[in-house]
């Protein structure tokens, strides 16, 4: 008797174990999306291998103008954490249905401190004026502000897997003294920054040149397009009189702009602000860190630092 | 013993009228509270079955009852609106998943539920064909919907406009069917959902429209610094396509977007009490546990099941006093009919058996009359939801 229930407990226990296992095996990493690469860099630098990571966006498309397509819509709707830059940047966020216990706009907590487009507004059928989407999303140039939304990503991994809490401390404190020394670059180059006159291709820049105290102004030029008379006019007539004066692109603009501009005393600084990095220069070991590292080292090299 | 039983039917048969009568009146009788019963039973159970997966239901002070079965059964209330910011506010607490509902709009007079995706996890929503809504405009149907408004994915269902012949409110807009959902068994099987997005289009908060530099001239009435006025005449879209889709643009910030209600599931006990405190401490806000409401609405149909209970009870002592009066009667009426069958040979015992035997199938058949009837309450009583709006 004493044999027989010994031999039916093990062969339950078996069982149970056999059942076990699988499930075991099954348990994959939480699925965390993000809407581009600067948030894919953070959560990487914070989570490391903790989690399984998700960009629908494709490498070469503008985040901030891509258009899920349905299978990217499902596919965001089932991961357990989407997390988006905010402030207007992903156009795209408020045309879909996302699950918003899921989304974490990281850069939400900074809110009061946002930058308006000065974009024409309109009014109709006896409603307040109103624009549409005239914030500016590019938070994460500016290192301060990318340390928040850092903190704003810890804060929502930590949230919702507390067990990992230590990876995700030591991630934050690495990623906090990368930016860090952005920051300390930035910082030394303020004080020249406050006296050129910087110009921008596209209104990229308007947070850190805000922090250091400097003035910006911003275009709409496409560096793959040749400057027209028009456009040069008006860079010439808004330039000022600061020195040295830069003008400021997110990618290599054409030759003979470059060579415009400086017989007009403009120097051309390629500053990218890493939307979209695509596997190619991952694999050349470029990353958001990098990236910015040597934006920075231009930016000094220009202003003569 | 078969003589005596083939007599009794015989005797039915023949005074088909009459026994049809009596077997009415007892069949009835027995069906009103049997009948009754099976049907509270089971709404009692759907409305119990969805009230307990529904934890807590934030929304306008006000009638509590109003807010439940609108937030559980999406029938229409008067009740005011509360900010989308709510739904930001609990998100960011980290306590509790909120799921917005918006359900002031129809469609071919079905309530239109804009919500968010938790939802259909949390009702067991999975799409049979296509998929739920995944961007402005779009909607997916409840399997009964999609059966009898006939519609499949693909086709386009134009919502009911809020005021026919008031032009200052939002016309009707067409919304893209991409889906039609598995049954439930539930109030799910009836809607229509979309994106909560969608809601504030349908609201006239969100719309599209041309930008401002492609509208015709004689559609800008001013253009200062700054702002361009536009004509009352510009016509918006009345539906949103992929051509179109980044035309549409919100009024107002998006916290202040209104809401029907906000179904709460709190991560815990602890965190199910604090919300539950916290925000009905506020002016205007109320947070309801939907299991209490639905528990005191039964309270109250369980009162009037008991009366209706007490009032077949006296109907059915009325009744069987009227059948006893009836049988009385017959049996003086068949007074000859006995002395005939003695004087034929008939043990006295054949003859008590010959009026038991009547009795007897006239009861049964009644009995079996209101068990029929009952089962096709129970399987063809309209659906509680249907009833609902």
């Amino acid at each position: 008797m004493m044999k027989a229930s010994l031999a039916l407990f093990s062969a339950l226990f078996a069982a149970a174990c056999a059942h076990d296992a699988p499930e075991a095996e099954a348990a994959a990493p939480p699925r965390v999306a993000t809407s581009f690469y600067p948030l894919t860099y953070f959560v990487e630098t914070i989570a490391g291998n903790e989690l399984e990571l998700f960009t629908p966006v494709p490498a070469q498309a503008d985040p901030a103008l891509w258009k899920p397509d349905t299978d990217a819509l499902l596919a965001l709707q089932e991961v357990d954490l989407i997390l988006l830059n905010g402030a207007g940047f992903e156009q795209w966020v408020s045309k879909v249905s996302l699950p918003e216990s899921r989304v974490i706009y990281t850069a939400d907590s900074f809110r009061e401190t946002w930058i308006g487009h000065d974009e024409e507004s309109h009014s109709h059928g006896g409603l307040a004026p109103h624009s549409h989407g005239a914030i500016n999303g590019h938070t994460w140039v500016d290192p301060v502000l990318a340390e928040r939304q850092a903190e704003a990503i810890f804060a929502a991994l930590l949230e919702r897997w507390p067990d990992r809490r230590a990876a995700f401390e030591a991630g934050l404190a690495s990623l906090r003294a990368q930016l860090a020394e952005q920051e300390r670059l930035w910082r030394d180059l303020c004080s020249r920054l406050r006296t050129a006159a910087v110009l921008a291709s596209h209104p990229s820049y308007d947070y850190p040149i805000r922090s250091c105290g400097a003035r910006i102004e911003n275009f709409d030029l496409d560096p793959a397009a040749p400057l027209s008379a028009a456009e040069l006019d008006e860079i010439l007539l808004r330039a000022g009189e600061g020195v040295p004066r830069l003008m400021l692109w997110e990618s290599e603009p054409q030759a003979a702009t470059r060579a415009v501009l400086l017989e007009h005393g403009i120097e051309s600084v390629v500053f990218e602000t890493g939307e979209a990095l695509d596997d190619a220069e991952l694999a050349q070991g470029r990353n958001f860190q990098t990236l910015m590292l040597d934006n920075l080292k231009r930016l000094a090299e220009a202003l003569g630092n | 013993m078969k003589g005596v039983l083939r007599l009794s039917w015989l005797h039915a048969w023949h005074h088909k009228a009459a026994t049809g009568i009596l077997i009415s009146c007892l069949g009835l009788t027995a069906l009103l509270p049997a009948a009754t019963r099976v049907v509270v039973e089971r709404y009692g159970e759907d409305l119990t079955a969805r009230a307990r997966a529904t934890p807590l239901v934030l929304g306008p002070k006000g009638n509590r009852f109003d807010l439940t079965l609108g937030a559980l059964y999406f029938s229409a209330s008067s009740l005011d609106t509360v900010p989308y910011a709510l739904v930001r506010e609990i998100a960011a607490g980290g306590d509790a998943t909120p799921i917005p509902i918006s359900n002031r709009f129809t469609a071919r007079g079905r309530p239109i539920l804009c919500t968010s995706p938790e939802y259909f996890a949390l009702r067991g929503l999975t799409a049979r064909t296509g998929t739920p809504p995944l961007r402005v405009g779009d909607a997916a149907l409840g399997a009964r919907a999609a059966e009898q408004l006939g519609l499949a994915v693909g086709d386009t269902l134009p919502s009911d406009p809020t005021a026919l012949y008031d032009l200052s409110k939002p016309a009707s807009f067409g919304l893209h069917i991409t889906g039609i959902f598995e049954a439930n068994g539930t109030a799910d099987d009836e809607a229509i959902f979309s994106d909560v997005k969608t809601a504030w289009v349908l609201e006239g908060i969100a719309h599209g429209h041309a930008k401002t530099d492609e509208l015709d001239n004689n559609l800008i009435v001013d253009r200062s610094a700054g702002n361009v006025a536009l004509s009352g005449a510009l016509i918006e879209h009345t539906e949103a396509t992929p051509k179109n889709l980044e035309d549409f643009h919100v009024h107002t910030g998006e916290d202040r977007l209104p809401l029907t209600a906000i179904i709460v599931l709190p991560r815990d006990d602890r965190a199910d009490t604090i919300l539950n405190t916290g925000f009905n401490l506020r002016e205007k806000l109320q947070m309801v546990r939907p299991r209490e409401v639905i528990d005191d609405l039964l309270a109250i149909v369980f009162s009037i099941r008991r009366l209706i209970d007490l009032i077949s009870l006296v109907l059915g002592a009325a009744t069987i006093l009227l059948t006893v009066l009836v049988l009385m009667l017959s049996s003086k009426l068949r007074a000859r009919e006995r002395d005939t069958l003695h004087k034929i040979g008939c043990a006295p015992g054949a003859v008590a058996r010959l009026l038991g035997y009547e009795i007897l199938l006239v009861l049964g058949t009644s009995l079996i009359l209101a068990s029929v009837g009952t089962a096709a309450v129970a399987r063809f009583a309209p659906s509680l939801t249907a009833t609902m709006r």
